[in-house]
């Protein structure tokens, strides 16, 4: 059994980080597909899509990220599918970035003066082409800084994975600071290793924001 | 073998479940004065531009934005007793949310206050008004509302939080929740039924601030 | 709202029947996957937890490596926290629990027991400075439990409802909240002394109340006739051949205990 602090608990929190960045890349990665489906649908002018879109973001925006965890991993079993846990708290991340990177993108979206989708409707570009060159290119552009600071929250949020068991860099940190006892130090380097992922990436959504309003502060 | 939904069982504990609601409505209706309390603290000591409180407030607001509220609280709860402070669950869990909702407020606030000319605080000096009065009348009061749906959005936020406040044992709705859970061992339908308390929660939140900021920002926008 | 929210519960529930009836779990169904998954604790040293390398480890662990080794396929561990076990194998994400779980009448309505394959004893531990003699003893102190544990059924229905009981989300955080001081005592098993007096040879805690000698089955879902009849069998067979006593010595270093023939109101049977 474990008691000190060595290197091979030092491996264990890496492994534990390793899951942390794989469940955050494949939160952002699926959220950021299912995102792009809900702005575009929040911002159809299909009135019935638009709704159900808008109820989508309001219920995730609206609950805890712990209860759609909890809810989501109980309720695939439910359907009886077999689920890992790992696919399980994925689709609960992948819902929860879809609503918030939706949200965040259908504001870009219309962002865009309505001027272009008029020109653009004049000279008879239709929906998809329109959408591929001319507003989403621009969109995405000004989505970047909130996209980046939703990424910050995502990887925070996978933390909560621990609650449900899920052995990542929290879970690790508790069960690390069970054997060892040394519940300060294990859970400083913990929040350190959060803060050297998530600190680069909050400055790096700063620096950009700066360079698209390079005007802003008088 | 298929899965019977059985809502009964959770729906029949609903004067808990209420009970629930109300001790996390306590919580963030606590740690809300906190954070703002904080917030223009910190935002009034960055005006003075000195060096060390500003490295010392970005600091703070850095940390604690860096890293999940989680490991905070495990932080605060498991981590302080060791250098012999010893917080009681609500305790902690309020102090916590606080903090943590504060890191967000100062970025939001410090916002709306950059937003504000220079030629405003400088008219302000020009009539005499002591630099307090400046910072009340002249900054705080326009910059609250130029960034009151951010910063209300935000409070929101925190009250959702809190759930994750349940793994110290703090006795709000999730736990609460929880405990009904490990009885009846109907872990979808307790935490369905939780979630859409919750989002209950955040509707009238958000309602209850729309109706905050008509009663205390009524005086007419500039036109 | 509440119609709509009818409605998908509705929607849920019909899928839920349609597809699960398609995928009762039996011994051939686990033979064919090639894969039985077992649910085990990967916080509860020496039954089920962490080991250096990051491997789930510990009684429970070498329980079911047996059990894979009989049936031919390969075991696919799943660490759980104890407050989720059960919704674990209810909800079909793995086939069994060696979770460290006590056989209780309350329990044996959702799960299906095996017989039993190992046993403990709960207590209450706390500081050796703190007076408690009896459960009364407890009732103005704050005392820490994991949630939904066999601790947290025994100490709640013996203190009144006043009493401060804390339920934490895991052994883990329980034991962290005594050793801590952020409880007076905890509702405890005996193996959390050998693990405390592993890492903490010195300290001050010691049992204080036993409240019941608690015996774990293998669980499962209901009505898995076949599956449970194969792992009583099982049991029955690493009891004979001295297997489980091998275990036994290993990770909490005495024999077997006598184990019962029967527990009240626990079936080992499918009824």
């Amino acid at each position: 059994m474990i008691t000190t602090l060595g290197p091979a608990q030092f491996l264990l929190l890496a492994q534990g980080l390793a899951w942390t960045l794989a469940l955050s890349a494949i939160g952002f990665a699926l959220g950021g597909l299912g995102g792009l489906v809900i702005a575009l649908a929040r911002s159809s002018g299909l009135k019935w899509l638009e709704g159900l879109a808008a109820f989508f973001i309001e219920v995730f925006r609206g609950t805890p990220l712990l209860l759609q965890l909890f809810i989501v991993y109980y309720g695939v079993g439910l359907l009886d599918l077999s689920v890992s846990p790992w696919m399980a708290v994925s689709i609960a991340l992948m819902l929860h970035a879809s609503a918030f990177l939706g949200e965040i993108w259908r504001g870009s979206i219309e962002a865009i003066p309505a001027g272009q989708t008029e020109a653009a409707l004049a000279l008879g570009i239709h929906y998809a082409t329109r959408m591929r060159y001319i507003i989403l290119p621009q969109a995405l552009k000004i989505s970047v800084p909130a996209t980046i600071g939703f990424l910050v929250q995502l990887v925070k949020g996978t933390s909560l994975a621990a609650i449900i068991g899920f052995t990542e860099l929290s879970r690790t940190g508790t069960l690390l600071s069970n054997i060892t006892y040394r519940p300060l130090l294990i859970f400083g380097i913990v929040g350190l290793a959060y803060f050297a992922v998530c600190w680069p990436l909050s400055r790096l959504g700063r620096a950009m924001e700066r360079r698209l309003t390079p005007a802003a502060r008088t | 073998m298929g899965y019977t939904f059985d809502f009964g069982v959770v729906f029949a504990r609903w004067p808990e479940l209420l009970h629930g609601c109300l001790l996390t409505l306590q919580l963030s209706l606590l740690a809300i004065p906190i954070t703002l309390g904080i917030a223009i603290i910190c935002v009034f000591i960055l005006q003075l531009r000195e060096r060390i409180s500003t490295w010392l407030i970005e600091g703070f607001v850095e940390l604690v934005r860096n890293t999940p509220f989680l490991v905070q609280i495990f932080f605060l709860f498991f981590g302080l007793p060791s250098i012999g402070i010893r917080l009681e669950p609500n305790v902690a869990a309020v102090l916590a949310l606080g903090l943590n909702g504060a890191a967000y407020s100062i970025e939001i606030l410090r916002g709306g206050v950059d937003a504000i000319s220079r030629g405003q605080i400088e008219a302000g000096f020009a009539l005499g008004l002591h630099p307090a009065q400046i910072f009340r009348y002249i900054i705080l009061k326009p910059a609250l509302r130029a960034v009151y749906p951010a910063m209300t959005s935000q409070f929101i936020f925190l009250m959702l939080t809190s759930s994750i406040t349940s793994s110290i044992t703090a006795r709000e709705l999730t736990h609460v929740g929880a405990e009904i859970e490990g009885e009846t061992f109907r872990s979808f339908e307790v935490y369905f039924t939780v979630a859409a308390l919750y989002l209950a929660m955040s509707y009238g939140l958000s309602k209850l601030f729309a109706v905050i900021y008509r009663v205390s920002f009524a005086y007419p926008a500039a036109r | 709202m509440s119609k709509l929210l009818r409605r998908s519960v509705l929607t849920l529930a019909l899928l839920g029947l349609g597809v699960a009836a398609a995928s009762a779990q039996t011994v051939d169904e686990i033979k064919k996957r090639g894969v039985v998954r077992i649910g085990v604790l990967s916080e509860l040293p020496p039954w089920g937890f962490l080991d250096a390398s990051g491997n789930l480890a510990g009684y429970d662990v070498d329980v079911g490596k047996l059990i894979a080794e009989k049936l031919g396929v390969k075991p696919e561990f799943v660490g759980m926290t104890v407050a989720a076990r059960i919704a674990q194998v209810m909800t079909g994400k793995v086939d069994m629990l060696l979770a460290t779980m006590g056989m209780y009448p309350d329990r044996a309505k959702v799960v299906q027991f095996t017989e039993p394959y190992a046993g403990l004893k709960i207590i209450m531990l706390a500081k050796k400075s703190q007076k408690i003699e009896k459960l009364e003893d407890a009732a103005n102190l704050r005392i820490g439990v994991t949630r939904g544990s066999a601790q947290d059924t025994a100490i709640t229905a013996g203190l009144p409802k006043t009493a401060d009981i804390r339920r934490f989300d895991d052994d883990s955080a329980a034991i962290q909240g005594l050793i801590t001081g952020q409880v007076d005592a905890i509702g405890a098993n005996t193996t959390y002394m050998i693990n405390i007096n592993k890492v903490m040879p010195n300290n001050d805690f010691e049992p204080k109340l036993t409240f019941n000698e608690q015996w774990m089955g293998v669980a499962t879902k209901p009505g898995q006739k076949q599956l449970n009849e194969w792992l009583n069998g099982f049991i029955d067979e690493i009891k004979a051949n001295g297997q489980l006593e091998a275990i036994s010595q290993k990770w909490i270093g005495q024999p077997l205990p006598q184990f019962p023939a029967s527990v009240p109101g626990v079936p080992y049977t499918v009824q």
